[in-house]
């Protein structure tokens, strides 16, 4: 049962929310015997961990994992979205020489701290997921990259491992299965940017953490230019439940576009901020009435940031929005990673920005210029209009250096750091006229010291 | 060559239908069809990078217009794509980037060293907006020390990362890196203070910005618009790089890349790039010097009138035959021919040789002409061969720019690389297979892995997986063979076994059409060298009063030495430490009643010369030189106030004092007279000779087919408690042009007696301690501890005046008694 979690422990389940579905009832799961014994692929299944890799080892084949995870529908739950199994289908059938699983838990995104519980609490159901990712395309070595700073997720996912290996579950032949499945943890060293696919490939390999061109794509070109799958914690540790209770179980939920359940977490000005596992589709005002708590008394809603800080923020008119890839987009921000801040009428949205600017300038990795440039001019006109010195030629300003690094950076983090700030000056304006009228009116009240000379 | 046809591609750009190579990105393709898309951290020598944004297009593929613009310098077009440059999006696009590009960097320009030939000042005036909206502070952090030869001024730097790629991927040396994150990031050097930087100074031509400069050129040598361009060559390795000599009033100021992408690609050593202080030192000779109970100093005319006076005594009292010429291959070809005239007309002799690479004792027999004067490949032909054998060479430090070039192709999988050499080299790194033998072993080596081929003959064991190699050698192959062929007692004995080993190739692997063999020579001109001195072999030329050398430098000597020649006249050839049998040379120094050398600098054999004449640098005499590749390549005589004497000068100087006419009237009827005498040379006046040089091919005496030997010479080995001395030549050496240019004085240059971890451990040495070196101490020097050198051997700098490696050498392979010397202690 989720820790801290007092809306579902009091039972009060809207008609859209998963009851505790494939993850929650596994939280505190840390050791193999408990995962063996314990552990249920979804809530109304039967106890019982390492099921489903040992049913995908023994009887089926890479081709039918690929179908199945298709059919299931599951979606990269990283913040892009892109279908798991099409993904898997890229690699290039009978390479020659290894391929490589890059699992990424290098989760930086402000807002969001979903992949950490999943370490902490069930790490056997990652390691479960890699082992059949990696036979789905053909691969015999896994690495889990965990950012730097979460010391316990690394700790304990370690020592999963070792479990595994020494149960002989990962090693030369798992399950008896002639079939060498390896594991390794790669811990990062507290870099946003090694959270971008390739350079989370760079940065295992030991070299700077810099975004790599596309073409050749990591399917094609990955770790030590081989074929290399990315996918996220959340997806990877999804997909044992596929066989355990198959395909439909997942095509059930959610909506037609996007299938299954996703892990949000919640933050900001709610009264109960926490993480649950929910279907697709549910509208962002029950996620955040009913599972966070909802505004403290007497608050409006101001701004919802639905993926996470890299997306624009939303307009209270927008709440009803179902939570979903298409509709998010559609309503104007995206889903990305499923953070949701919320931000209430007490929230300065400069201030909120300022913080924001400061995050990417200080997390620009530094390689393409609009971004490294870009970011930390932003950082300085917040900083300046914070400190009194706005004028609305800034909004301008703002406006403009936005659409220098969007979509012309070379990584999504350029977008990512832009969105938000686009969002905001269009959508905020009024937030930061305020400061520019008080600085108008600062040097109308000292006079024009210029004309005082003449 | 083995590379396939290039397939092109109809793309569209701003609506006009173009055909571009399929494999080559559309940035470098529109550009080269005129269109102007800016860029900064695409370069053409590295791959697609993408993170300057500068040179983002507006792109339709499949019909389908592209969602984002894409960086043309990362998009390979594709039949039918549409490319627009001109766009609003594409315009806006760049004066947004470049107005980022612009927030941190200075208002300098006007001190800016760069400035003239900047990119980010001709890219802003073009494509930018023409003010600034940044208000904020601008980034700073104080310059830094790059290595000796180059400086930060990190205001300036643009991030675009393309010296840092140049040092990971092309030089390899990982010399500069990135420090920190995002717009914080900065350029930090990792330069090992004990290793001699190679290739650092590319990265100064290819820094868009005036981030990175010279400290030889910074604010002292004016801007880039003042600079009088000469094109030259570089004078240290028989590549020929392109370069222009650049002077600013009556001073040369830098020498930079002529970028000949045939010949050296842009790619400058450091010794190349910053060797120029010593064209105008002090140090140079500008009037002569004559020995006689004292040591004068008197003018040039009075020099030459000295020792025209000194060598018509010996001719008139000896006859024909009395006095021998020996002459270096820096000279220009033209003046090999004033300097053949010289011997055969004034001095009247026949003992003379030119140039450096045979430096055996007969004149190169028809099929050593044939081996060098036929079956070799141009620089771009070894680049383009599937597989490609060096021989008996270290590249990086014999040919630097060719070395780099096969590197980065080895490294890129554009070629096989196949190593075989008497120690571990840099070129290594990439190839395929890299095996060694002992210093002096090359013949044996050669003959063994032809009799591997042929399967005749003894084969030793270590050749076989070479063999193999080679058997599957592809389309076409080339082998390349260097300084232990000039080293090996009779080079060309070796050279025929070199050729015997391409046919070898060329019958034992059944795919292969052609196999090439170049040799890399000495010197920049070691080929006209070669060229005018078997002038009569190697063309049709014929040339009245003038004879044929009777032998090669060997011969001269020890005619000198059993006291058969009276005089000595050296042009600018340092044989008492170039020639590795000491004793001979210092016999004849002692033997002979008079040496007149002539030369730039003093060295050790002028200064055993009765009267050492001045000769001005290459840089103050123009001429033609002739590289590996049989180029024609001309050098200008830099825009200088100094002037000083060519070797036509000197010569004419000389036979008017001993009352003969000269032998040319001047350099341009000298250089008629050589296009007349070797026919196909392209030379008649240096004006139409193009900048970029001309193919050569000499005409050979034909063979009917090589008799090669299979005789495998004795295996190399030294003796219980001996080292084999193995001299090598480095890029850092004791030449008047490292040793005259003060750039070189901060250089840590291999002066070291080289040893392997194993035999230091033996002799109980460490780094920096001294070493004595044969019975009787012939040489001393501290130890530098090197895992590249073949344990048993010990590897000395060759040309080291202080302590030259020929006191020890004599007939290589020489093994030496090596003993640790006490009482000398860590410098």
């Amino acid at each position: 049962m989720a820790k801290g979690n007092p809306i579902l422990q009091n039972g009060v389940i809207s008609e859209w929310i998963t009851p505790v579905t494939t993850l929650n009832n596994e939280l505190g799961i840390r050791s193999l015997a408990d995962y063996k014994a314990k552990a249920r692929y979804i809530p109304e299944g039967s106890p019982g961990g390492y099921r489903s890799a040992e049913k995908v080892y023994k009887d089926i084949d890479a081709e039918t994992i690929i179908e199945q995870v298709k059919a299931a529908g599951i979606r990269g739950k990283g913040g892009a979205g892109f279908p798991a199994g099409l993904k898997w289908s890229f690699v290039p059938k009978n390479h020659p020489g290894p391929k490589y699983l890059a699992i990424n838990a290098d989760e930086g995104e402000p807002g969001t701290f979903k992949d950490r519980f999943i370490l902490e609490d069930c790490p056997h159901r990652l390691i479960e997921g890699a082992m059949i990712a990696c036979k789905a395309f053909g691969a015999h070595d896994a690495f889990c990259y965990i950012r730097g700073e979460f010391y316990d997720a690394i700790a304990i996912l370690d020592r999963a491992v070792k479990e595994a290996y020494a149960a002989g579950i990962l090693g030369d032949k798992p399950f008896g299965v002639d079939y060498p499945m390896h594991f390794t943890v790669h811990t990062g060293a507290g870099a946003y940017i090694c959270g971008e696919e390739t350079s989370m490939l760079s940065s295992i390999m030991g070299e700077r953490g810099h975004p790599r061109m596309k073409p050749p794509f990591p399917a094609v070109e990955g770790l030590w230019r081989k074929p290399t799958i990315i996918n996220n914690v959340e997806t990877i540790a999804t997909v044992p439940a596929v066989f355990d209770a198959g395909p439909d179980w997942f095509t059930r939920r959610g909506t037609e576009k996007s299938p299954g359940i996703k892990l949000v977490s919640v933050s900001g000005c709610v009264r109960n901020p926490g993480w649950w596992e929910v279907e697709y589709g549910v509208p962002i005002s029950t996620i955040i009435d009913e599972l966070a708590g909802g505004l403290k008394p007497g608050r409006k809603l101001k701004a919802v940031i639905p993926g996470g800080s890299s997306c624009p923020l939303l307009q209270p008119a927008f709440a009803d929005t179902p939570f979903d890839y298409e509709s998010v987009m559609k309503a104007g921000s995206m889903l990305g990673s499923a953070a949701m801040i919320v931000l209430d009428d007490t929230v300065d949205i400069v201030k909120v920005m300022h913080n924001f600017s400061h995050f990417y300038a200080h997390e620009s990795c530094g390689k393409c210029t609009p971004c490294r440039e870009g970011t930390r001019w932003m950082l300085m006109i917040h900083e300046r209009i914070l400190a009194g010195g706005g004028s609305p030629a800034d909004l301008e300003l703002l406006k403009d250096i936005v659409n220098g690094i969007e979509a012309k950076s070379f990584c999504p983090l350029g977008d990512a750091a832009a969105w938000p700030v686009k969002s905001a000056v269009n959508r905020y304006a009024e937030d930061y006229e305020r400061y520019f009228k008080a600085a108008q009116a600062e040097i109308e009240s000292t006079g024009n010291p210029l004309a005082e000379a003449g | 060559m083995a590379r396939k046809p290039i397939e092109y591609v109809e793309i569209e750009i701003d609506g006009q239908a173009v055909k571009v190579p399929a494999n080559q990105v559309v940035l470098w393709s529109a550009r080269e069809l005129g269109y102007d898309i800016p860029h900064f951290c695409a370069h053409r020598w590295l791959v697609p990078y993408g993170a300057c944004r500068m040179c983002l297009v507006k792109v339709e593929a499949g019909g389908r217009m592209m969602p984002k613009l894409q960086t043309s310098c990362s998009l390979m077009p594709a039949e039918g794509m549409k490319i627009w440059t001109k766009d609003p999006e594409v315009i806006q696009a760049r004066r947004e980037q470049l107005e980022f590009h612009l927030l941190n960097h200075p208002l300098e320009c006007p001190v800016c060293d760069k400035g003239g030939e900047c990119m980010l000042q001709d890219q802003t005036r073009d494509h930018g907006m023409g003010e600034g909206r940044f208000r904020e502070q601008k980034r700073i952090r104080p310059d830094a020390s790059m290595n000796p030869y180059i400086r930060l001024n990190y205001k300036r730097c643009i991030h675009c990362k393309r010296c840092v790629n140049y040092a990971s991927d092309i030089d390899g040396s990982y010399f500069l890196q990135f420090v920190d994150r995002g717009a914080e990031t900065y350029i930090e050097s990792f330069d090992d203070p004990a290793a001699a930087p190679r290739f650092s100074g590319n990265v100064i031509d290819m820094c868009p910005v005036g981030a990175l400069t010279a400290k030889s050129y910074r604010f002292t040598m004016g801007r880039p618009w003042e600079q009088e361009l000469k094109p030259s060559i570089g004078a240290l390795d028989s590549v020929g790089a392109n370069i222009w000599l650049n002077a600013r009033l009556g001073d040369v100021a830098r020498i930079v890349p002529r970028d000949n992408p045939t010949v050296e690609n842009g790619m400058l050593d450091d010794a190349t790039r910053f060797g120029w202080e010593f064209i105008e030192d002090p140090r140079r000779l500008t009037r002569a010097l004559v020995r006689g109970e004292e040591e004068t100093r008197v003018s040039r005319l009075a020099g030459e009138t000295e020792a025209g006076r000194i060598l018509g005594r010996i001719v008139n009292e000896h006859g024909p035959g009395s006095v021998g010429l020996l002459a270096g291959a820096g000279l220009n070809t033209e003046e090999y021919l004033a300097l053949k005239l010289f011997a055969g007309r004034v001095l009247n002799t026949s003992y003379y040789n030119l140039g450096d690479c045979m430096s055996s004792i007969e004149v190169p027999d028809d099929a050593t002409l044939a081996t060098v004067g036929s079956g070799f490949t141009t620089i771009e032909g070894i680049l383009n061969a599937a597989t490609v054998l060096t021989l008996g060479c270290d590249l990086f430090e014999e040919a630097p720019s060719l070395g780099l070039r096969l590197d980065i192709a080895a490294r890129r999988g554009l070629l096989r690389l196949l190593n075989a050499r008497s120690q571990q080299s840099g070129i290594d790194r990439f190839a395929e297979l890299s095996l060694d033998y002992p210093f002096g072993g090359l013949l044996r080596f050669v003959r063994g892995l032809t009799n591997a081929l042929t399967g005749q003959g003894e084969v030793p064991p270590e050749v076989t997986p070479l063999a193999e190699r080679l058997r599957q050698a592809g389309e076409d192959c080339a082998i390349v063979c260097g300084d232990e062929v000039w080293l090996s007692e009779d080079p060309p004995t070796v050279l025929k076994a070199l050729a015997a080993l391409r046919e070898a190739i060329a019958q034992a692997s059944p795919d292969t059409k052609a196999v090439y063999l170049n040799p890399v020579y000495k010197s920049v001109n070691s080929a006209g060298a070669l060229l005018v001195n078997c002038f009569e072999r190697l063309t049709d030329g014929r040339l009245e009063g003038v004879t044929a050398p009777v032998g090669c430098l060997g011969k001269v000597l020890e005619a000198a030495a059993a006291g058969k020649l009276k005089a000595l006249v050296i042009f600018d050839k340092d044989v008492l430490v170039r020639y590795q049998h000491r004793d001979v040379v210092e016999k004849a120094l002692k033997n002979v009643e008079a040496v007149i050398y002539c030369g730039a600098f003093p060295n050790a054999t002028s200064e055993r010369a009765h009267v050492h004449l001045p000769l001005g640098t290459w840089a103050h005499r123009e001429g033609f030189v002739i590289n590996l590749e049989w180029r024609v390549q001309k050098r200008l005589v830099a825009s200088i106030d100094s002037v000083a004497p060519s070797v036509l000068d000197v010569v004419n100087g000389i036979a008017a004092a001993m009352g003969q006419s000269p032998v040319a009237a001047d350099l341009p009827a000298l250089r008629a007279q050589l296009a007349r005498v070797i026919p196909g040379l392209p030379t008649n006046t240096l004006d139409d000779l193009p900048d970029q040089g001309l193919p050569f091919s000499p005409k050979p005496p034909a063979l009917d087919r090589l008799k090669a030997s299979t005789d495998l010479p004795a295996e190399v080995a030294a003796p219980d408690g001996q080292l084999l001395l193995t001299p090598k030549r480095f890029l850092y050496n004791d030449r008047e042009e490292i040793r005259f240019s003060r750039v070189f004085d901060k250089i840590p240059k291999p002066f070291y007696a080289f040893l392997n971890p194993a035999d230091a451990a033996k002799l109980g040495v460490s780094d920096g301690e001294w070493i004595g070196l044969g019975g009787g101490h012939e040489l001393e020097l501290p130890v530098q501890l090197a895992a590249w050198v073949r344990p048993g051997s010990v590897v000395v700098n060759d040309y080291y005046l202080a302590q030259p490696a020929n006191r020890l050498a004599g007939a290589a392979p020489a093994a030496v008694a090596v003993k640790k010397l006490a009482g000398v202690g860590k410098d």
